[in-house]
């Protein structure tokens, strides 16, 4: 396997747009970077896509059999697709039925359910449409699952993209809404401990990315829209009007 | 990615496994009262690579602070000892802003010796000589002249400066601003 590169990311939307799968799947994770912005790298070496684990549970054998159309490989017991073309797709569920983590899917495709995701998906923008096809998380979803996400190893690049995509989209007063609205929907100490790991983040890759990870050290030189976004980020949580 | 994918199982598995570490971290942030009060610092990185520079002190700290007195914003150890008295770290080091030709002049004329390439801290986990750390900065931070004349950064930008370069540390905070004047400045006790 490889890591994708954005170009494969957004062609590979397009043929899941063109089949049965089109509006099922839905791009995030790291690769969903690819979906919101040209310029952030997105640093993965697989493809991560959406999908409502409670249809996969009832159309698994569907939902194989598609993936095999499309060129790709189930690999047993994971959530794990493979092409020949050394592409490597995760299926990431989420759940229209509850908000709860928690192993979904069916007995062949198993896929772990994240009630942080299941939250944001029932709120409203948080998709949209690629222009060359196929679906993505909006920007303002992608930060704040990027945010929220809870991981050891690689939450230090998740929470270094989430600051990225804010930075970068900063100056647009609907996607400062939307962001500030999503972050509500959580409990505050949720918030609260992302804020902390995300200038933790940032601390890290900016002084010394051997701390940082390998995983978070491609991020390196980009201290300044980080601390932007960090800054951003502290205005919309209200974390700024805490001031000594 | 591993040569096998992890199964939907073992993902579950490391995901409460993380989520576990997630809560003790955060239980252990909360533990401390100035937690949330905090989460609104910006912190700014003094030792930021490309900026910052290092070289032993040729002369005495005192005089080597005092021949930089208006060149200088001092910040972190050196910053707390004159608003304080009371430092952050062991080493026994001059930490500030200047410029690049302040820095220059610095060497030219023996208050230091020549900048050393690597093992920039302001905490070293070694001895070594005194040096002077600078941060080269053509836009100098907001800072306060004390009656000494010496500069020193604002206390909201130490705070920054702390953070950016010990991390969050609230044990130190803490103790640092049981001392912050209230009127006025501490008397400086530099040694």
């Amino acid at each position: 396997m490889r890591p994708p590169d954005r170009f494969e990311v957004l062609e590979l939307l397009r043929r899941i747009q063109a089949s049965p799968l089109g509006d099922r799947l839905i791009l995030a994770g790291s690769s969903g970077v690819y979906g919101v912005s040209e310029t952030i790298p997105a640093l993965t070496e697989d493809v991560d896509v959406l999908v409502d684990a409670d249809w996969v549970a009832a159309e698994e054998e569907i939902v194989l059999e598609h993936m095999r159309q499309l060129g790709f490989q189930h690999q047993p017991g994971t959530p794990t697709f493979t092409s020949a073309a050394g592409l490597s797709l995760d299926l990431v569920g989420y759940s229209r039925n509850d908000i709860a983590d928690r192993i979904g899917g069916g007995k062949a495709l198993p896929v772990m359910v994240f009630a942080d995701l299941s939250r944001l998906l029932s709120l409203p923008g948080s998709t949209r449409e690629l222009p060359g096809g196929g679906t993505t998380l909006s920007a303002a979803t992608l930060a704040a699952a990027k945010l929220l996400t809870i991981r050891v190893e690689k939450g230090s690049k998740d929470k270094l993209q989430a600051l990225l995509v804010i930075a970068e989209n900063a100056g647009d007063d609907d996607f400062r809404e939307h962001l500030r609205g999503l972050l509500a929907a959580f409990p505050g100490d949720r918030i609260e401990d992302a804020l902390a790991d995300a200038r933790a983040a940032l601390l890290a890759v900016s002084a010394d990315v051997k701390i940082a990870g390998p995983q978070a050290a491609g991020y390196a030189g980009m201290h300044q829209r980080l601390e932007r976004g960090l800054t951003v980020l502290q205005r919309l949580t209200g974390a700024a009007e805490e001031h000594s | 990615m591993s040569v096998r994918p992890r199964t939907t199982a073992e993902r579950w598995a490391r995901f409460q496994r993380d989520q576990e570490t997630y809560r003790r971290i955060s239980l252990t942030r909360r533990s401390h009262e100035r937690f949330r009060r905090d989460l609104a610092v910006v912190p700014h990185l003094f030792l930021l690579p490309g900026r910052a520079r290092m070289a032993a002190l040729q002369q005495p700290r005192d005089a080597v602070r005092a021949a930089l007195r208006s060149e200088a914003i001092w910040t972190l150890d050196t910053a707390a000892r004159l608003l304080t008295g009371l430092g952050l770290v062991t080493s026994p080091d001059l930490t500030g802003y200047m410029t690049e030709s302040s820095f220059d002049r610095a060497v030219e004329e023996g208050l230091i010796g020549t900048p050393i390439a690597g093992g920039l801290s302001i905490d070293p986990l070694y001895h070594r000589p005194p040096m002077l750390i600078a941060h080269l900065a053509d836009d100098p931070p907001p800072f306060t002249t004390l009656p000494s004349g010496d500069r020193v950064v604002t206390w909201q930008f130490l705070i920054r400066d702390i953070f950016g370069t010990l991390g969050w540390r609230p044990d130190l905070l803490t103790r640092l601003e049981a001392r912050r004047p209230t009127a006025g400045i501490a008397e400086p006790l530099i040694t």
